[in-house]
């Protein structure tokens, strides 16, 4: 693997950029358990994480039995029962706009946008909307060194497909920074943690004073570009500001003590990350370690994460009773052996899910958990993969975003509701004034 | 022979009376493909030609009629149990619409020139070169897809965002830190001779203004994530005489950067700016001997490295092919590579050495080291550096009895005569097939598994479905031919305990037998291939998708490469030579983005 920074020259200043207003503000440390029945704390900012799974689940194994506060988790849910008072999950959503097109691209590109992504191989690409957690991003993200945080699994997959004319790439993104233009994902976790929480060595006043210059020389370019040229132009100048942003950020946090906990996690998991191999299962793990820790440390407050992409056929193999690729496995044809891979697929990933529900249980906010101040929605953009069918989503959100989730319930929607509804919902907890989002005027009944 | 004797009447000439499409046309695809294409909706493989009211209309999809021309000339259209078709109304199909498409002897459009960035790629290789490291700044920077004709350098499909900036500021600097820049700071401006190659045009004064009176590290800095540097930005210079009509010439040294950029992935060289100051590109023998100088160069090598690995699909062998490691346990890190460079070498080979693209398809050897030689059961060969082998057994030599092709179309326990039925038609020759219905199965994952069935004989059983077959009908025969070549590209003469049945057959073609007749079959449909070839560099070249306009010149180069034996240079310059390669539309005539302003 590329080290792009020596291990050393990273380690120096780590932390010291970990500044915490809220928790200095503080009175007394929380007992751990004790925080569940407490008021959150409103200094606390929510936090909002995505987990995308590519290529659905099982629909047979995925809705619990029962309603409300009376239910029984699905065989792919087992993996939540001991959070069951954590999570919602919810029924019977879906994107209108995801219907049709193709099989994955729409599907997937649409996922966060609740839009429909034009048909193209590239030219007029478009998904037709920005996604949630972006536009998230934009409304609360500058009070954070990074506004939002992109992680993979997966390369983006090269090329178009030919039997639908799509460009794949569309199936690699749920994170839509503009209609057109998707938010990169970090893959490899070494990067992705010396972004989050390396000070010295990266930017600094030497790169400030580059951008400086090619802001300048950008300008003066402009004059000479038809206005399609312009706009890929205003795109650099747009993501040259965003570095800057970033590097007053880094200066801002420098100036603050360290919290000295934090630090020693940060700390130890840099150490962990040179023993972490690259399986796909310890990647995953890393990749999803690594967004809590950034969540504890305000490094950023929106962040999502793909299992992979689109389509993709990842052997999951590891799983204990699974053979074969994810993609290969979706298209099960009612065969129960390939159903119950799939299950084995879709119960691991949650498991993920779970993991992650347990990690951020155990960072204590206050009288809270980092859990009780966040949001954290599961989901895919197909129901069953063997028939590409885009209604009743597999979704499930953690959380209590500061009181303004009511979990521990499976909420049985109409038929058809809106999977933007949600989203709307999920906004505006993150103090994000949207009058609407995608199809949604409201936000989803029920939520809490 | 039909097919033929229709082909010649109807694509090599015009019909003599013009053809109207709505009052001609559209009656007889009325009757004969509305009733699955177009009438109630229904949309068999996805197609409805009853939305084309006009001929206008119509000549907006080029493909989607040459491949409607194709499947009604070679009588895969109406099916069999289809709405007959006489010979005349065939004829009358075939012969107008090849008209439609014919879009006259007007000028050409040049096609939109959308702002390109460096790709990932292209970024690596041109600061590698610029500053004569070896650091891997394409593995700094955040993964890309591609877009237009399917590849990475697509104009479209390359973004600027946040963290691409800062990545790549974190790669300028591991690169100029490795560098030794005393080459550049013995010259007489270091910072001006920079700019030149860096921006890849002659500089002035003011350009340099901003990189003046700083450390010269710093001003390579700025100048390496400058939009001038990151952009190709073109200038256009006053039509000349033999200039195309009706488009307008991009300047010397915009023309040698889309020369270094389509043959080298890199920035021009001193060689190729000097005979761009010099105007040394503006006539055709300038531009082919620049043409064979780079192609003698060994930068040249990026055109298989980048173009044929991501046409041909060799790519997926390192990036998402996973064969099952306990099933195939030689299928090493050092065997993959082999054959991934196989595959370059074979294409370079060609390119280099101005051969038939044609050897593509076979050839009388290939590239072999030790490892890969073992692998596929030919003996002799020592070593691990890959050299060019004599292969007396057709099997081998062509993409064909590639292990870089044949791993990649696989799955990680079997073989899939689908997908690699997909590929040849799609890759080779052109016609992808349309997507699967969306409750398509699979077969089963594993191919060793004994149930009685072949792998064949269960998917002839799932062609006994009407929906599924008229597609499966072309794709799986295809695939059956390449069954003798196990998941990683080894022969083998049984599967699942089971004698491999290796018949197969091209669409509308006679049955064949195994690998080499289906090489035979290929090379019988040369032109189609040939086509898709030049579709996809020309593609390439120019960073964006095909579009109507485009049609003549694919055309033009086709025929001259058919004429000429197939030999890449004859494409090469055939590209160079076309109006969409050399010019850009008179007025910039911006397309309305779909979204809002960026932000």
């Amino acid at each position: 693997m590329n080290r792009p920074i020596p291990r050393r020259a990273a380690l120096r200043g780590l932390g010291a950029l970990v500044g915490l207003p809220w928790l200095e503000a503080m009175a007394a440390p929380a007992v751990r358990g004790v925080a569940r029945a407490a008021r959150p704390n409103v200094d606390v900012p929510v936090r909002l994480l995505v987990l995308f799974v590519p290529n659905g689940v099982n629909p047979t194994t995925w809705t619990p039995a029962g309603e409300g506060r009376d239910w029984t988790p699905s065989r792919a849910l087992e993996p939540l029962a001991p959070h069951r008072d954590d999570v919602t999950i919810l029924t019977n959503l879906w994107n209108r706009g995801s219907r049709g097109g193709d099989g994955h691209y729409v599907k997937v590109a649409g996922f966060l946008t609740g839009t429909t992504i034009a048909q193209t191989t590239g030219r007029h690409l478009d998904a037709g909307g920005v996604s949630m957690d972006q536009v998230a991003a934009r409304a609360i993200g500058d009070r954070t060194p990074l506004p939002s945080l992109e992680l993979s699994t997966e390369p983006v997959t090269g090329g178009i497909d030919r039997n639908v004319n799509y460009t794949r790439l569309y199936g690699s993104y749920v994170s839509w920074r503009t209609r057109t233009t998707p938010a990169p994902r970090e893959i490899d976790p070494r990067r992705a943690f010396d972004r989050l929480f390396r000070t010295d060595g990266g930017l600094g006043a030497r790169e400030r004073s580059v951008l400086d210059l090619v802001r300048e020389e950008a300008r003066s370019l402009a004059g000479r570009l038809g206005a399609d040229d312009r706009r890929k132009l205003d795109e650099y100048l747009d993501s040259v500001r965003g570095v800057e942003r970033r590097i007053e950020h880094l200066d801002a946090h420098r100036a603050r003590p360290p919290a000295a906990d934090v630090r020693r996690d940060v700390d130890a998991f840099d150490e962990r990350l040179a023993t972490t191999g690259d399986a796909f299962p310890d990647r995953v793990r890393a990749m999803l370690d690594l967004i809590v820790l950034a969540f504890r440390a305000d490094r950023t407050r929106i962040a999502t994460f793909m299992f992979g992409n689109a389509v993709t056929n990842r052997s999951y193999a590891f799983v204990d009773g699974v053979s074969g690729g994810h993609h290969e496995i979706s298209h099960h044809q009612n065969a129960p052996e390939a159903l119950e891979q799939y299950t084995r697929i879709a119960r691991w990933q949650v498991e993920q899910f779970a993991h992650v529900i347990a990690r951020m249980k155990a960072v204590d906010e206050g009288e809270c958990s980092l859990l009780d101040h966040s949001m954290a929605l599961f989901g895919s953009a197909l129901r069953d993969g063997n028939r590409h069918d885009p209604k009743n989503l597999p979704v499930v959100v953690a959380g209590r975003a500061a009181g303004r989730l009511r979990p521990g319930r499976h909420v049985v929607h109409p038929e058809n509701s809106k999977l933007c509804a949600l989203h709307l919902g999920l906004l505006r907890r993150l103090g994000v004034e949207a009058e609407s989002f995608g199809d949604a005027d409201e936000e989803l009944a029920g939520l809490g | 022979m039909l097919a033929a004797l229709l082909a010649s009447l109807a694509l090599a000439a015009p019909p003599d009376v013009p053809v109207s499409f709505g009052d001609d046309l559209r009656p007889v695809l009325a009757r004969a493909c509305f009733p699955c294409h177009g009438d109630d909706g229904r949309r068999k493989g996805g197609l409805d030609l009853a939305r084309f009211a006009t001929g206008d209309e119509a000549r907006r999809e080029p493909r989607l009629f040459r491949e409607a021309i194709r499947r009604v000339r070679d009588e895969e259209m109406p099916p069999a149990r289809g709405p007959a078709l006489g010979f005349a109304e065939r004829a009358l199909i075939v012969r107008g619409l090849a008209a439609l498409l014919d879009p006259g002897d007007g000028p050409i459009d040049p096609g939109p020139t959308p702002l390109r960035r460096l790709s990932r790629d292209e970024l690596g290789r041109t600061i590698r070169d610029l500053l004569a490291v070896d650091v891997d700044v394409a593995a700094h920077l955040p993964s890309e897809g591609g877009g237009g004709e399917g590849f990475d350098n697509a104009a479209d499909t390359l973004f600027v965002s946040p963290l691409f900036v800062e990545r790549l500021l974190g790669a300028v600097d591991a690169a100029v830190a490795a560098a030794d820049l005393s080459p550049w700071e013995s010259r007489d401006d270091p910072v001006a001779a920079f700019a030149r190659r860096a921006f890849r045009r002659p500089i002035d004064e003011a350009d340099l203004a901003p990189y003046r009176g700083r450390p010269f590290a710093d001003a390579v800095r700025a100048m390496l994530v400058a939009p001038t540097f990151l952009f190709r930005i073109e200038g256009t210079r006053a039509p000349a005489d033999g200039d195309a009509p009706g488009a307008v010439p991009v300047d010397d040294h915009a023309l040698a950067a889309r020369l270094s950029y389509l043959l080298w992935s890199t920035a021009p060289d001193e060689t190729l700016l000097a005979r761009a100051d010099a105007g040394g590109l503006r006539t055709a023998e300038g531009r082919a001997a620049a043409v064979a100088r780079m192609v003698a160069d060994p930068r040249s090598v990026a055109l298989a490295e980048r173009f044929a690995a991501q046409w041909l699909g060799f790519d997926r062998l390192v990036t998402t092919s996973a064969p099952d490691r306990r099933r195939f346990p030689t299928f090493t890190p050092a065997l993959r590579d082999a054959m991934a460079a196989e595959a370059t070498l074979s294409f370079d080979r060609i390119v280099r050495e101005d051969r038939p693209v044609f050897e593509l398809l076979d050839a009388d050897g290939t590239f072999l080291n030790a490892t890969l030689a073992a692998h596929y059961g030919i003996d002799g060969v020592e070593g691990d550096a890959l050299r060019w082998v004599a292969v007396d057994d057709r099997r081998r030599g062509g993409v064909l009895g590639m292990g870089a092709v044949l791993t990649a179309t696989s799955f990680p326990l079997r073989t899939s005569p689908v997908v690699r039925g997909a590929w040849v038609l799609e890759t080779l020759l052109g016609t992808p097939p349309p997507p699967p219905p969306p409750d398509a199965g699979t077969l089963p994952a594993d191919d060793v598994r004994d149930d009685g069935l072949s792998p064949k004989a269960r998917l002839e059983a799932h062609r006994k479905r009407e929906e599924c077959a008229s597609c499966h009908r072309r794709i799986d025969p295809i695939g059956f031919a390449l069954e003798p070549f196990d998941p990683i590209g080894r022969w083998r003469d049984a599967a699942a305990g089971q004698p491999i049945d290796a018949t197969g057959a091209l669409p509308g073609g006679p049955p064949f037998e195994g690998p080499v007749g289906l090489k035979e079959a290929l090379l019988a449909r040369r032109e189609a291939f040939a086509r898709t070839f030049v579709e996809r560099l020309l593609g390439y070249a120019l960073g964006r998708g095909l579009e109507a306009g485009d049609e003549r010149s694919v055309r033009a180069i086709v025929d001259a490469l058919l004429d000429d034996d197939g030999r890449s240079s004859v494409a090469l310059l055939g590209v160079v030579e076309s109006v969409p390669f050399r010019y850009r539309r008179a007025e910039a005539a911006d397309d309305a983005p779909p979204g809002g302003e960026p932000r």
